[in-house]
């Protein structure tokens, strides 16, 4: 089998900011994983999320705009960032529901009892410190 | 979602700079008295929107407020970087000077009331 790297296609419609916009609308939540791939209109709710350290803790960091605060779902077992979601929403027009979940693989070593969450203009940025044992430590040579 | 890179002129002083534009989800209803406008804006506060009309161009911008603090290191990204920019050509006349906005969770809420000329009007029939 011969690797061949992959061409990414010139800027299609899909990708140029046009100025005047005939397309179809797009409203979606969140940009998923595969948005840029495959066009915006796949059938799966998967938020794409980021993933930082500093010293101290590790920040996940996740797009999910217009959701209530008490609506998230977050779960972390066995170093993994469970965040889901699912929700009912009555219109005029009827109801429509919606759900998503997003597990991300966290490095070991997360103190579970101080971990943290805020949701401020549609991010969700959750804080895991990190434990004793995985915090840089200096190494003074004798 | 597509992130585009545009040479913008807008010029702060005497610099053009570049920025790295993503086009916004939206959503348009409409009814009889109003169209409104959705837009997804994770990361883009009250103070980052910037919503202008010129003839039937409706344009809008969104500036993320959150940027990443120092000493965040990226062990995995996956979030299109860049602000938002998206713009509307209207074809039905707007009443200006009634637009609202409204920021929240990320989400802009544009209320454009159609001009009186173009509503629907009832006929009673006597």
């Amino acid at each position: 089998m011969k690797l061949v790297r992959y061409e990414y296609p010139p800027l299609g419609s899909n990708a140029i900011n046009r100025l005047y916009d005939i397309g179809a609308p797009t409203f979606r939540r969140f940009g998923s994983l595969l948005d840029d791939f495959f066009g915006a209109n796949l059938g799966f709710d998967q938020p794409a999320a980021d993933l930082f350290e500093d010293a101290h803790n590790y920040y996940a960091r996740v797009e999910l705009p217009g959701m209530k605060k008490d609506k998230i779902d977050l779960e972390l077992e066995n170093s993994v960032l469970t965040i889901s979601s699912s929700e009912t929403e009555k219109t005029e027009e009827g109801e429509s529901s919606y759900s998503f979940q997003r597990s991300i693989s966290v490095p070991d070593g997360v103190a579970l009892e101080k971990v943290s969450a805020k949701y401020e203009d549609g991010i969700l940025t959750v804080t895991m410190p990190k434990g004793e044992s995985h915090k840089p430590r200096q190494i003074t040579v004798k | 979602m597509s992130t585009t890179q545009i040479d913008t002129t807008k010029s702060r002083g005497q610099e053009a700079e570049t920025r790295t534009w993503r086009r916004p989800h939206y959503d348009v209803l409409e009814n009889d008295e109003a169209f409104n406008v959705r837009v997804t804006m994770p990361g883009v506060s009250h103070d980052g929107v910037d919503v202008s009309i010129d003839g039937e161009m409706l344009s809008i911008t969104g500036t993320r407020a959150t940027a990443t603090p120092k000493g965040w290191h990226v062990l995995r990204s996956e979030l299109p970087e860049g602000d938002y920019h998206l713009n509307l050509r209207l074809n039905v006349a707007v009443d200006e000077a009634k637009i609202r906005a409204h920021v929240e969770d990320g989400i802009l809420d544009l209320t454009l009331p159609k001009a009186d000329w173009v509503k629907p009007r009832k006929i009673k029939i006597s």
